[in-house]
């Protein structure tokens, strides 16, 4: 005798099971006919009473309804009715074992509700965005970073500080929420401002944050004040930087700043706002305060924290001007006796054009309108998909033409991708009003914090060693100079920006993407389908070469690595870096100032001297090597962390692909 | 890359971006010595320094010459004759038993910055003595006369360096007559020592070269510098001790 079979909820209710439901539900989640849906409603119903239980989950009723709709070929209706997220062992997984993806994320109940969301946001956007745009991702030709916040949110910004000082800081956007903050009038005020203008952004931003002239914009907060006051509330506000879990899966904030050695020329005759957002003379009026900031900032950052450990945000990046590195004295002195042994810190070469970097490394160099207030300052990147070069070689079988070809349809995706998540972060931003944060307005010019027309859509790479080696030129990039090959993909690729910014007016760049985990994706997907191709690594930890560098295990000489900098950089404006691998644990600040020297002439513009750093949280003991037994006190509990692409991590969350780049790391060392 | 034995160093000459070159070979037999392996290399050749030199010459502003021993290199007077002529900046990092060396880098001013590196007799061998004094006063003896600054046509950075470990502390070895500039006590070094018996050794610490530095207060050098890897190089005021 059968029972009547009910239906189990995943809230855990029951209700009697009746078939009707089915076909609503298709009538409703997708396009088909009545007729099919009542054919695909007979047939799940079937199979559902010969099954031996009674208590039926939703989840075997949602299967069986999916299994008749791919049967039948109506794979898109499968698709709209298809419930997001993972199974229950994965998620058991998470909740016992964590995620490695993202370093900055610790292991916390926070992290099991932002891998949960994304398990689920991940699909959609891969589902939603059309076709061609989700296959090239799933097949690695491309990389969409941020997928799980593909619809909601555009990935970075740079703040111009003084939206803040005139207007206050409202974190809803509107005041409905929170408390809003009128324009401080204190260095101290200010600072709790700009940390909570952070961590609102950090709910609206997919990426990195960071404040532009850091120390010039704050130095008419200095004025008069006393330089241990500076020097606290500098310290105050980096360690709370340090210190603050945000949302995204509870992560430390994802921050940088970038100092001024000295006033820039561009902003000198600009009216200064100083407290209460009061205007006091220009900026060019305010060096020696600004200095004051600058040394603060120094200070704090060698220091290092209460254990012995550095700082690792926000990433202080220092631009460097014309005449900034011309004598040993005053802020350059300051810098290089900061720098030299402090690996955590960025250099940006602004000599040339006036720029803004952060610390992922995206760049806003002053070449859109010309306007600085435009195109450096209150603006990021929207978004980058990054391109598997040596795929691409391999599918042409060393047929040059072909190759560029299929790079032009290639970066056509990222055009129709791009567009695609534009369209949904504009729907988010301006008619769902869910991001009002970024639209709340200066009080005299009205214009909103955000503008998305300023934003730069961005077009990455990675493996360009890989795809000249594939395609048949001999050696690694430092043998190149006379194929120039790779200069001619980076051309290409920028004649396909150029292309773009004519067909829809929009702010188009290219960029050596930091390819974290796509590195590892891209090599691993390039040795199923082609096992004999030259990736990086080895078995289960394969990786590529990160945009246009030299391969990391190269011995080639450390300024091969300048020039190759040199080379590509001006083909990368919107974001590279240059890693000087340094091996010597200790260096001498004023060799530091030469090498500086040189590397600005190169023509390279953003680097970092990245040397292996251990730390020892017993002692508190830090040293620019790689240790596994503490010198001070022998403990064996140490965490050891290298940039890998951009910022220091511990190597303990590497994913196995960045792990064996760090272990084949040719480091230039004497010993 | 032209030599195995060649890299840029942003600390070996305080100031400058160098190039360091190792040489291969040495004329002495230390147990300790951290660079073993580059005992058996052949000494750098003169066509080898050139390219080495010429790939670099763009970036750095100083060459150090190392080694080995540089003045065991049979080529030694036509390098240094030929990195005079780049006009870049000179280190030169020797244990200073090769005398009749120093005696043509001090006639023509070659060199901007001499590093010397004290041996201790009781554990250093001179396997292939050129002037066969390898007592350490015979030693400082030689290098007072030979290198001694103020024959130097033109004022040098020098500096003394004894490589300390748990079996050399003497700091009264160093007669009054010596006066370097610098007066460095450097952390051994362990892991593949020439001797395997060293690498067993512990190193010294940061408090115990303080000890040996104190020992060496009234060595008349201008500055006491002590140096580990943990804490770089810091210079020891000598009043303190006093």
């Amino acid at each position: 005798m059968t029972t009547q079979k009910k239906v189990l909820h995943s809230d855990g209710s029951l209700e009697p099971f009746k078939p009707r439901l089915i076909k609503d539900q298709l009538l409703r989640e997708t396009d088909i006919s009545e007729e099919q849906a009542d054919k695909i409603k007979i047939r799940v119903t079937e199979k559902i009473k010969k099954m031996d239980i009674d208590e039926i989950p939703t989840a075997i009723i949602r299967a069986e309804v999916s299994a008749q709709l791919t049967y039948r070929g109506l794979f898109d209706a499968e698709a709209d009715s298809r419930k997001l997220g993972m199974s229950v062992k994965e998620f058991e997984d998470l909740m016992t074992h964590g995620c490695k993806d993202n370093a900055n994320i610790d292991y916390t109940p926070e992290m099991i509700a932002k891998y949960a969301y994304d398990s689920i946001a991940k699909e959609y956007a891969l589902l939603d965005m059309p076709t061609e745009c989700a296959d090239a991702h799933i097949n690695g030709y491309l990389h969409h970073h941020d997928l799980e916040y593909f619809h909601t949110r555009p990935n970075c910004m740079n703040y111009d500080l003084r939206f803040f000082a005139r207007n206050g800081l409202k974190i809803d956007g509107t005041g409905l929420v929170g408390s809003v903050a009128g324009a401080a009038k204190s260095l101290e005020v200010l600072l709790n401002h700009l940390l909570q203008a952070w961590m609102a952004g950090a709910t609206v931003f997919s990426g990195g944050q960071g404040y532009i002239n850091f120390n010039t914009f704050l130095a008419p907060y200095c004025k008069g004040r006393d330089y241990n006051d500076i020097k606290q509330a500098i310290q105050g506000f980096i360690y709370n930087c340090n210190m603050s879990l945000i949302c995204r899966g509870g992560q430390i904030l994802f921050s940088s700043i970038g100092l001024d050695l000295s006033i820039p020329d561009i902003l000198k005759d600009e009216p200064a706002v100083g407290p209460s957002g009061v205007i006091n003379g220009v900026y060019g009026d305010y060096q020696n305060e600004a200095d004051l900031i600058f040394r603060a900032v120094c200070e704090v950052s060698n220091e290092k924290d209460a254990n012995g450990d550095y700082h690792r945000f926000p990433n202080i990046l220092f631009n460097i001007r014309d005449g900034d590195l011309v004598e040993y004295s005053g802020t350059c002195k300051l810098l290089h006796e900061t720098g030299a042994n402090n690996p955590t810190i960025y250099y940006v070469n602004c000599t040339d054009i006036e720029r803004t970097v952060m610390g992922c490394r995206t760049a806003l160099p002053m070449n859109y309108s010309g306007d600085y207030e435009k195109d450096c300052a209150n603006t990021g990147n929207f978004m980058y998909s990054t391109i598997n070069l040596p795929l691409i070689a391999l599918e042409v079988d060393g047929d040059e033409q072909e190759f560029f070809n299929r790079l032009g349809d290639v970066c056509e995706i990222i055009y129709k991708t791009l567009h695609y998540r534009r369209e949904c972060v504009i729907d988010t931003i301006y008619h769902k009003h869910m991001s009002n944060f970024l639209l709340q307005k200066d009080k005299e010019t009205g214009k909103p914090l955000y503008d998305i027309d300023t934003t730069t859509m961005t077009i990455g790479f990675c493996g360009l060693n890989e795809c000249l080696n594939i395609l048949g030129y001999e050696g690694t990039l430092e043998d190149m100079y006379e194929g120039r090959m790779g200069v001619g993909i980076l051309n290409y690729l920028n004649s396909m920006k150029d292309t773009f910014k004519e067909r829809d007016g929009l702010r188009w760049s290219v960029i050596a993407s930091p390819s974290e985990s796509a590195s590892h994706r891209f090599a691993k997907i390039i040795k199923e389908k082609y096992p004999d191709a030259p990736v990086q690594g080895t078995k289960d930890s394969w990786y590529l070469t990160n945009s246009s560098h030299i391969p990391v295990n190269s011995d080639t000489i450390l300024f091969n690595h300048i020039s190759n900098a040199g080379l590509y950089h001006p083909l990368t404006l919107g974001g590279n870096i240059l890693h000087l691998w340094l091996g010597e644990v200790w260096s001498d600040a004023k060799s530091v100032w030469e090498m500086n020297k040189k590397i600005i002439k190169s023509g390279a513009i953003f680097w970092a001297y990245s040397k292996v750093f251990t730390y020892c949280p017993e002692c508190g003991f830090t040293l620019n090597d790689y240790l596994l037994e503490c010198p001070i006190c022998g403990s064996t509990h140490l965490f050891t962390r290298d940039r890998v692409t951009g910022y220091y991590q511990t190597i303990e969350t590497y994913n196995p692909g960045k792990l064996q780049e760090f272990k084949e790391r040719y480091r230039h060392d004497l010993e | 890359m032209t030599y195995q034995y060649t890299d840029v160093s942003l600390h070996e000459f305080p100031g400058e971006v160098s190039l360091v070159i190792y040489s291969g070979g040495c004329n002495m037999y230390c147990p300790f010595c951290f660079n073993p392996e580059l005992r058996e290399k052949e000494p750098i050749s003169f066509k080898q320094v050139k390219e080495a030199v010429k790939e670099h010459r763009d970036f750095i502003t100083a060459v150090v010459l190392t080694g080995g021993e540089p003045g065991f290199n049979p080529q030694f007077g036509k390098i240094m004759s030929y990195l005079k002529d780049t006009g870049l900046k000179i280190k030169l990092n020797t244990n200073g038993y090769m005398p009749e060396r120093g005696r043509g880098v001090r006639r023509t001013a070659w060199i901007d910055y001499l590093h010397i590196s004290l041996k201790p007799p009781a554990l250093c061998t001179c396997v292939k003595p050129s002037v066969g004094n390898f007592f350490l006063s015979g030693q400082i003896l030689e290098y007072s006369f030979v290198y001694s600054k103020s024959f130097f046509p033109k004022p040098i950075l020098d500096e003394w360096v004894n490589t300390l470990n748990e079996k050399i502390n003497h700091g009264h070895w160093l007669e009054r007559w010596t006066r370097p500039e610098i007066f460095t006590i450097s952390q051994m070094q362990i892991g593949h020592c020439l001797n395997k018996y060293y690498n067993h050794c512990s190193v010294p610490s940061r408090a115990e070269l303080l000890e040996v530095a104190y020992l060496c207060k009234d060595i008349p050098s201008r500055h006491l510098v002590i140096e580990t890897k943990e804490y770089g190089r810091e210079i020891v005021w000598k009043k303190k001790f006093k």
